[in-house]
């Protein structure tokens, strides 16, 4: 193992060619990269010179610079936006200290199951802007499936269509205590008309055996239908199955998912009503 | 490698190792008042300020740390000059092994900053991070509540 070698760019022209030599990562908070030895990278790339560090609302995407961290969006959204499903996600998520360190862009690159940021920014159809071997906006579902456009890239910013936040939304979080990292979480969005009826769902779990999974035989049996003409009883579930974790069995987790998935579609139900 | 520290006030230059994370370094440096427990981001008895926001040290890579502002429990208060949090720890008994009160009075102190007077809830949130074994977090919201008191009477 040779000396690990440190960057601080000033620019973005500078940051590309350095995001795409051989064994160097861009380092967001730390926090993920800690989990391993970092002395197996050959470089890290810190982003604190580049400013992107903030959050935008001002037109028809919430833009979120890589650098911002957990707290940060916890205190935008508390000014902005209570209901946000980032706002509640965020505010359960780890501890005051770590979420001071632990970033947007840091998450979205490690994307680890436990994550509480993953399933509101799959749900919220998010997009992320790369640069490196790849320029330009790219699906995140499309980002953390593909190897070719981790390889190389560095993310900048994510951003989702401030619309797509302001229905009404729900995030469960599978943990032992609240400072626990979630074994899987739950994420529901819904929108709904001034006649009752459910425009849009948009549902997903993270930490499964899938590591993400859309629920769309769910979201099937409630998009287009009325508010009160949904028996959450009788939905069905799509199949979900999971690994054992430390916290809890693969049987154990997939009770819990189906109990808090009904549990979470009847509080948005009532929250309608 | 080398880098400028600004720590509790006073800039620093500091060799390191490049792998090393701001716990290790701040303690190799003298700083030994940043307590070090799991070393997993989980107890907070290292946690410091940086730019006036409580991190945990020990999941700070200390080279990204470079030319910020770091506080030790020590950039406080000291022995002879505390500050009204740390004698409110004291009065109000919240001190018992002692090995997690500079994380809490750290935690305490970005807590106050913000806000001048929480709630139950805000305190459980902003020390959310801290643990204690020994005295249970009685005495320790009662001591947050003093301090804020105090600080507020001192202002």
């Amino acid at each position: 193992m040779g000396e690990l070698v440190w960057y601080f760019p000033d620019s973005i022209e500078e940051l590309k060619e350095i995001v795409q030599e051989e064994g160097v990562v861009v380092h967001g908070g730390g926090t993920g990269l800690l989990r391993g030895d970092i002395r197996r990278y050959k470089g890290l790339v810190d982003l604190g010179k580049l400013g992107f560090s903030y959050i935008k609302n001002d037109g028809e995407f919430v833009e979120i610079g890589a650098t911002s961290t957990y707290n940060d969006l916890v205190s935008f959204f508390k000014e902005k936006n209570t209901k946000s499903i980032l706002y509640k996600s965020l505010l359960e998520s780890a501890t005051t200290p770590l979420r001071n360190r632990i970033t947007i862009g840091g998450s979205v690159a490690y994307f680890p199951p436990w994550s509480d940021i993953a399933g509101p920014l799959l749900a919220l159809s998010s997009e992320v802007y790369l640069t490196g071997s790849r320029e330009g906006w790219f699906k995140l579902t499309d980002y953390v499936q593909s190897k070719e456009l981790k390889k190389g890239t560095a993310i900048l910013k994510i951003r989702y269509e401030k619309e797509k936040d302001s229905g009404y939304s729900h995030h469960f979080r599978a943990v032992r205590n609240r400072v626990d990292h979630p074994a899987f979480t739950i994420t529901l969005l819904m929108e709904v008309s001034d006649n009752r009826e459910i425009q849009a769902a948009t549902f997903y779990v993270v930490g499964s055996k899938d590591r993400f999974k859309k629920l769309t035989v769910l979201e099937s049996q409630v998009i287009g239908k009325r508010v009160d003409d949904i028996h959450v009883e009788s939905l069905s579930l799509d199949n979900v199955e999971f690994y054992g974790k430390v916290q809890f069995s693969p049987e154990y987790q997939r009770t819990l998912f189906e109990v808090e998935v009904k549990r979470g579609i009847y509080k948005i139900l009532e929250m309608v009503k | 490698m080398k880098g400028i520290f600004k720590i509790n006030g006073k800039e620093l230059e500091i060799s390191f190792e490049a792998h090393k994370v701001l716990l290790d370094v701040l303690r190799e440096n003298g700083f030994t008042e940043v307590k070090e427990g799991c070393r997993e981001g989980e107890c907070g008895a290292c946690v410091v300020l940086l730019d006036g926001k409580p991190v945990n040290s020990c999941q700070v890579l200390a080279a990204s740390a470079m030319g910020h502002e770091i506080t030790t429990v020590k950039g406080i208060g000291t022995l002879h000059n505390p500050h009204p949090i740390e004698e409110a720890f004291v009065e109000a008994g919240a001190v018992q092994c002692g090995f997690c009160t500079p994380g809490m009075v750290i935690a305490t102190y970005a807590l106050l900053k913000e806000n001048k007077d929480p709630s139950d809830e805000d305190i459980k949130r902003a020390l959310d991070g801290n643990l204690c074994r020994c005295t249970g977090y009685v005495k320790i919201k009662k001591a947050v509540k003093l301090a804020a008191k105090k600080v507020s009477e001192n202002e």
